[in-house]
Parts: C-alpha cells; structure tokens; sequence
C-alpha cells in the first residue's frame, strides 16, 4: 500500500506551506514544503499581502522550498499512491475544488487530477491526530495504519436528507408526545429577517423533530410547562440567538444550556455552522435555508424586477474616478466613467432566470458596432464621444450581420437559468437608488412563505442535528477535555 | 505544572449564558442628540481640514484614499522611522506618526482621526438604536480563541479607553434611562494579579499583598525613581509580562512618545525586569515546554487553545507562538474570572427578584456596565462588590475591583465598597 501523507500548515495568511510526506514499502520517507503556487490565491490569501510566486516572498522559507505544488501534483500522480491523506484546507483546494460541503465532510473523494488514488480529506481536527504517533504509524506499521483507516475514515456515501419531522398544533398531542418525560431536549427556532419569531422546533431523542408555529401560542405554552416540569438539559446551536426568540415565543426556559457551537469551539478546530458539523461528523446533507426559499424567493424577485422594467429610468450620472497612469503609482486626472442604465440591468436580470427575448436593445447595438470598428480599424479607443467620425464606417447591413453572428453567444450568455439566487444578484448590485425611490426595497421571501410540509422538514431537520451532534461532540471533547464526562 | 482551577470553563460559559442574553435584550440607552451634535461639529471640521489639505497639495486630494496619500508623501520625498522601506509604500498610522513633522501629513492623521470617529462610532450608533433609543449589541462567546466575549453589530468592544479624548466622546452619548444610574466595575489590575498568581512569583505577589503598586515597585527598580519613569514602567511590565522583545518594546516607547531609550536601554529593562521579578521567566520557560509537549496551551479554569505554529522551525513564529501561548493564559483565565462574576450576579439578580431594580447592560473591554434605580445604588453596588469579590476565592491574594456611578457613561465617578 502506497500513502501519501500532506497537510498544510497556516497560521495566518502568510505562513501557508505544504508538508508532505509519503511513504511505501519502496520510498524513503521525504519532507517537502511547498510555496502557494497554483492555488486559488484569493481563497487563500484573500488581502493580496503576499504574492507566492514572487521570490521576495518565497524567501520567507528559504532553506525549505523544494519545489512549487505544480511538481508536487506531478509527484503524486507519477508515484500512484493508493491513498493521498490531505489534511488541512489549503492542500484539499490545492488537489480538487470540491464543494465547500464535501471538503468539510471527510468523506473519501477521487480528485480529477489524480485519478489513481482515493483522497482521504482530513481537516485540522484529524490532523492532531495524524500528528506524531500516527504518522509513525504511517512510516513504520502500514498494516496497523490501513486498520486505523479502515476504522475512522468513513466510506464515501450517498448524503441522505432527514425527513422524519411532524408538526403539533394541538395542546392535546404535545402532552401525548410528551408524555414519558424527557432530560435531554434540542430546541431550535426559526425567524425572520426582521427577528419576529416563525416557529420553534424541539427534538427529545434525536429521531424525531417536532414543529410548533409561532401562532400555536397554547401549544408553546404547555411546553415551557413541560420544560420547567422535567428540567431538562437544554442543547441549543447558538444560545444566544434562540434564547431571545424562545423569549419572543413564550419559552423562559433558561437552564442547563448546552451550547453545541461553543462545544465546537471548544475542539478549536472543527467548524462552528450546524451544517457544516452535521455533515461532517454525522454525515447528513441538511436542506440549505437559501435552497429552501429559493423559489419563492425567485417569483417575489421576478414580479418586483418585472415592475421596475415598466419603469423609464434616467440615464446616471457621470462619476468621476481616480486612474493610475504608470508603473509608479502615480495618480493621473480624473476619469469619466458612465455606469450601466438601470433598465439595461435589469432587463439582464431578467433574461438570466427567465431567457433572452431575442430582441437587442441600445447597449448591445453600441457594443457591436464597437466590435465591428475594431475588427475593420484594428485599434482600441473607439468612444463614439471622443471619435464620431468613426461611427459613420459602420453601416446598417455590418451591423445586421454582425448582430445574426453574436446572437447565438448572446442566447446562450442569457439562456435563463431557475436556479439562479434573483435576491442575491440583486442584493450585490450597486447604483439601484432609484429603483429602491420607485418601488421600495426587493421583497424577501422567508419560511412564512414555502409550503409548510417543506418548512416542518427543514426545520425539524435542524431540531434532530441539534441533538445528535450534542452527544456526538461531547464524546469528541472527552477525549481532548477530560473534564467533559460530567457536564 | 500550570495552575489548575476546580471549577471547569465550560460549565463557566454555560452559567452566563443568560446574563449575557439579558445584556443582549436590554441594550443602553443612546444620547441620540449628542451624537448628531457631535456628527455636525466633525463634518465641519473634517471640511475645514479638507480645504487646508487641498491649499497644501494645490488640487484636491482625497486624504481618506491611502494610495493618493502614499503618492503624495513620495512625491514630498517624505521618509518614515516606521517604514521598512526608503519609500513610503502604506498611509497607515504607524508609517504616518513615524514621519518628521510636516504640517501635510499632521492634517491627514486628524483628518482620518476624526473620519474613523465619525464612521465607525458617531453615525453608526445612532443607526442602530430600536425604537426606544436602545442600542442592542449581538454579543459572542465563540467567536475569540481567548474565550473573551466579542460584539458585533456594532462592535462595542472597539470602543477607544476612556482616558483618551475621543473615547470620553463617545462615551458621554451612552446614558442610563430616567429614574436609572449606570453602575460600572471592574477589576483593577486583574491581568497582574492573574500573571503573579500563575507564576507565583515571590517579589510581585508580596507586593500585591501589601496593596503596593506593580508599576512603582517596577519603576523604582528598573530606573530608581518613583512616579518620574511610570510610564515606561507600565509598558515595560504589559510588555515583558507576554514576552516581547526589545525591538518591539523599542517600537512601543516611541508610539507613545517616550523616545528617550535605544533598543539596547529596552533589552537592559527586560532583563533587569526577569531580575526583579525571576518567576516570571520560569512560568514562560514552563509554558514554552508545556505547547512543545502538547501542541496546546490552556487557562487556570481548563480551557484550552491550540498552538500549532509552536512546531514551525522559524525562530519568529516560534517567539510569536509563545508570546501568544502567555498571553491566553493571563487574559483567557481574567476572561473567564469575568464570566464568573456575571453568571454570580445573575444568581443573585435572579434569587432576589431584582429584574426592576438592576439591568445589565453591556460588557466592554474588562468593564461590567449595569444601570440601577437611583434609589437602590448602595445596595446594587454592595451586589457587585459581592460577585466580583465571590468570583474567585481560591488564592490568598485577593482581587480588588473599581466601582463607578453616573448618569452618563462618560462621567462616572468613582463609587466606594
């Protein structure tokens, strides 16, 4: 069996470097650090404090750099190991891009580039535990080494979504429900964005999640009895977000907190998001809340932007930035610069989740007569403000032909896509004071809005997580903290 | 071995747990004229500024944008003690207060003094307030490896001390609500007294006993004097305490316009700083030995923060490493002694139905900050001085805290026990 063993080493921005080590029964145990090369260097080093591939900052290691990491996936593919342990963010961006989920999961994957050998993502939580006496493991005992993986890496499998949730709604049922007593419960709530409460869900044995609307006030009532009659632990993820929400519901409950993202922090190296730890310690793939709402949230989207395209709005007004002439840095005059008509941006909005009508509209007609200009000239400053004379070059019929040409790019560029987040595109979208003067801001779509069986699934789902992942990073803790056996 | 508490951190953070929510619910009331009052008296100095700027240079120059700055001081020739370059390549305030008086580059410090004043304080607090002029922080207590509590939204823990000018400002619009006092304590000196506990060492303790004063007992020996050097002596003991070096301290002095020393008269304080106090050295040394064994450093209440840049060869992340090791173990230990107070006063707001009475409010910096009927201030100071006191009695030396009461929050006054 042939192991690569490669973890990256960060402790701020700066100081990302790879150790790698490999071994098999016919290769010497080797150490290599390698510089950032080829990475995702915004991911990585997201200020731009560092440039990698300059020499004055590879001099930041300058006894240790072996080789950049292009040599290094080289190595790795021509060596064939059976596994590659990459421990560490930074060497699994490094390998594969994978989903950001998938690479917090560690779950075995096969990366592209390295088609021979099955990549076991391990992250800074595993790589203490890699460190010392398991890499002597990995050099001396390999028979013991695929042992330990056999055992603690998982194999990879199918992410399946928890869909045991119910909703209560009668005083009635919760008592039934209730009915044996319980110590441990994992509450959760649900809001929206103008914190007002829309549901609380509990879950009393990890199996099961119940949903209780916010409307459902004697329902909540009876269980803030219920809580106060058992005393209970209370897990919560993120006490001090539910317990003002619960307050809101009715809920005064406030003893026996068992936070599960202060026991994620604790670890210290685990993530702190409840999807995050759910799918990577218990492997569950929970619904994403943007997922959820997506849809809604997209016909709310498509019917304000379809009101604003009725709307003239007026040209913006020319802004001024500041332009760099040369290498110097040295700071020239002011630069006119024109942003986009808002109705042209929203029409692209538009067309992105509902398809090009086929029709050109003004900007595209100047752009492509800008093309044909260049194409015929072969220079690049054609402003019509700046050179009229060159505009009278190009005809009708040019400009017809060169229309039928780019149609098909311009089809395929706004081919409509249901997918797509229309809130969000919206949200990042400078200069849209006017459309927010017309017609007020965008409307959001919360849980209020999906179809409630969809809701009590996505929400219960949180409840049962809740639960587990308290007993699941408990046990974690007890063997880092021994003091966690009694809490 | 490190000092280790009985109690354990986690059921720490658990018990304040609600405390920090009502301090979350509650919020502070916010002076909402003051800070427009104030907003208009900066915008107008930040235009006279302006114009000043533009005479200076001869054309407008946006004193805000660094790059425009940078070109600028180059283009004077300007040359910064704090720039590791010839050229000035950033228009931070470190390179700015390391250039040789020049009135541009003294308008343009005011000029983003007041601009970060304005952005981040002055209009932003007024934003935020609810309906009722509350301003409600979103507190977090995972958010920082120390296990220090962190706010956000706004950010109150960024708030600058209130012997400065501007943190006096600012403070002066945070107001107790009619009928109510704002009451203030925290504890004095908690980091020394947290770093002579843990070392134990014999000189600093019995000093502490006696109810002496670190930073004269510090002074008198490093420089002979009393009260002429306690400047110094205060960044020499904050300093030395987590390990810095003597280019670092050298740095310190300068930024704070003590420019007397050389680098050589700050390596000869440290020393003489591990001299008069040599348990101190010994605690580092342990600390160094304990993150090399276990890749990981922990508080006198168990908790724990990993040092894996302990491992790197580099002689810089290693000191870096350390320096960060001693440091978690005074203010993480000081941050949990907090939490011990506030989980105490919850118990005793809660077992005596004191809800009306005494709010808490906020927590910043090492400050507890609650607002009680003015009627009840005694009592709710005797309160207090009880859970700050109860808050750790496990060594002979006990902790000494400082009470204040006010109106605003920017004038306390000093309250007895």
């Amino acid at each position: 069996m042939k192991i690569a063993y490669i973890e990256d080493f960060r402790h701020s921005y700066a100081d990302l470097c790879f150790f790698g080590y490999t071994s098999d029964v016919m290769i010497n145990f080797k150490n290599v650090i390698l510089p950032l090369a080829g990475l995702n260097v915004f991911k990585l080093n997201p200020f731009h404090l560092w440039n990698f591939k300059s020499p004055q900052d590879r001099e930041l290691y300058p006894n240790q750099i072996k080789a950049g990491f292009k040599q290094l996936k080289s190595m790795l593919k021509r060596k064939q190991f059976d596994y590659i342990i990459a421990a560490g963010k930074g060497i699994n961006i490094a390998l594969e891009s994978p989903e950001p989920l998938i690479m917090q999961s560690g779950i075995p994957y096969i990366s592209k580039h390295l088609p021979d050998s099955l990549i076991l993502p391990t992250f800074p939580g595993n790589k203490w535990q890699f460190s010392d006496k398991i890499l002597l493991q990995v050099f001396k005992d390999y028979t013991n080494f695929g042992e330990y993986i056999k055992f603690n890496i998982r194999k990879p499998t199918i992410p399946g979504e928890i869909d045991n949730s119910i909703e209560i709604s009668k005083v009635e049922d919760l008592k039934d429900y209730l009915n044996k007593g319980f110590d441990h419960i994992a509450i959760d709530t649900e809001f929206d964005e103008n914190k007002v409460p829309f549901s609380l869900q509990f879950s009393i044995n990890g199996i099961k999640g119940v949903f209780i609307h916010a409307d459902s006030t004697k329902v909540l009532t009876e269980l803030n009895h219920q809580l106060h009659k058992n005393n209970p632990k209370l897990i919560i993820h993120h006490s001090l977000v539910d317990l003002p929400m619960m307050e809101k519901l009715g809920i005064d409950y406030n003893k026996n907190i068992k936070d599960t993202m202060l026991m994620a922090a604790y670890q210290g190296n685990i993530p702190k998001g409840l999807k995050a730890l759910a799918y990577r310690l218990l492997n569950i793939k929970m619904l994403n809340y943007n997922e959820v709402v997506r849809t809604v949230q997209n016909k709310l989207a498509i019917e304000y932007l379809n009101k604003l395209s009725e709307i003239e709005f007026p040209n913006l007004p020319e802004q001024m930035i500041y332009k760099k002439i040369d290498k110097n840095d040295i700071w020239e005059h002011l630069a006119p610069y024109r942003p986009q008509n808002l109705n042209t941006r929203i029409n692209k909005l538009i067309w992105k989740y509902s398809g090009y009508p086929g029709e050109y509209i003004e900007k595209d007609i100047y752009e492509i007569q800008k093309k044909i200009i260049r194409k015929k000239l072969n220079i690049r400053s054609v402003q019509k403000k700046r050179f009229p004379q060159l505009w009278k070059l190009v005809s009708d019929e040019d400009t017809l032909k060169e229309f039928d040409e780019q149609k098909q790019t311009i089809l395929e560029k706004y081919s409509g896509d249901l997918e797509i987040d229309l809130a969000y595109k919206w949200k990042i979208m400078d200069n849209k004071d006017q459309a927010i003067e017309a017609l007020g801001e965008m409307p959001i779509a919360s849980l209020k809005h999906v179809d409630r069986k969809l809701a009590v699934k996505y929400s219960g789902t949180d409840a049962i997580v809740t639960y587990k992942i308290y007993f699941f990073l408990k046990q974690l803790l007890n063997n880092y903290y021994r003091g966690f056996k009694n809490c | 071995m490190l000092k280790q508490s009985k109690l354990f951190f986690a059921d720490i953070d658990s018990a304040c747990i609600p405390f920090i929510n009502e301090m979350h619910k509650n919020g502070i009331l916010i002076d909402k004229e003051h800070f427009k009052k104030i907003e208009i008296q900066l915008l107008n100095k930040l235009s006279k500024i302006q114009i000043k700027i533009d005479k200076y240079c001869g054309h407008h120059i946006n004193p805000a944008s660094s790059d425009q700055v940078v070109a600028k001081l180059n283009e004077y020739n300007l040359t910064s003690v704090n720039s590791e370059t010839d050229q000035i390549t950033s228009a931070d305030h470190d390179t700015l207060s390391g250039i040789d008086s020049n009135e541009f580059v003294e308008l343009v410090i005011k000029y983003k003094q007041i601009d970060k004043l304005l952005s981040t304080y002055i209009t932003k607090y007024p934003a935020l307030i609810d309906e009722n002029n509350f301003l409600h922080t979103e507190y977090s207590q995972a958010r920082v490896e120390t296990g220090r509590l962190s706010s956000a939204r706004p950010n109150l823990q960024n708030i600058p001390s209130g012997k400065t000018e501007e943190g006096k400002l600012i403070r002066y619009g945070f107001i107790a609500e009619p009928g109510f006092d704002l009451l203030q304590r925290d504890y004095s000196a908690q980091e020394i007294y947290w770093t002579a506990i843990l070392s134990g060492d014999p000189t600093m303790l019995n000093v502490l006993l006696s109810g002496g004063d670190i930073h004269d007992n510090t002074e008198m020996k490093i420089f002979g004097t009393c009260k002429k050097h306690r400047k110094p002596s205060k960044m020499i003991n904050f300093g030395v305490m987590y390990g810095i070096s003597k280019y670092a301290l050298h740095r310190k002095f300068i930024t704070e316009g003590v420019t007397q020393f050389s680098q050589n008269d700050c390596q000869t304080f440290i020393d003489e700083f591990y001299n008069a106090y040599p348990l101190i050295r010994t605690y580092i040394r342990m600390i160094e030995q304990f993150i090399k064994r276990y890749g990981y450093i922990q508080n006198y209440y168990g908790h724990r923060r990993r040092i894996p840049e302990i491992k790197l060869k580099s002689k810089r992340s290693h000191a870096s490493a350390l320096r960060k090791a001693v440091n978690y173990t005074i203010q993480s230990t000081s941050a949990f002694q907090m939490k011990l107070a506030m989980s105490a006063l919850y118990d005793l707001i809660n077992s005596d139905c004191l809800y009306d009475i005494l709010k808490p409010r906020m927590q910043v910096h090492d400050e507890l900050i609650l607002s009680c009927r003015s009627s009840e201030i005694e009592h709710c100071n005797q309160i207090l001085v009880n859970a700050f006191k109860n808050a750790c009695t496990d060594f002979e030396l006990k902790f000494k805290s400082e009470g204040k009461a006010g109106k605003r929050w920017g004038t306390l006054k000093t309250l007895g026990d």
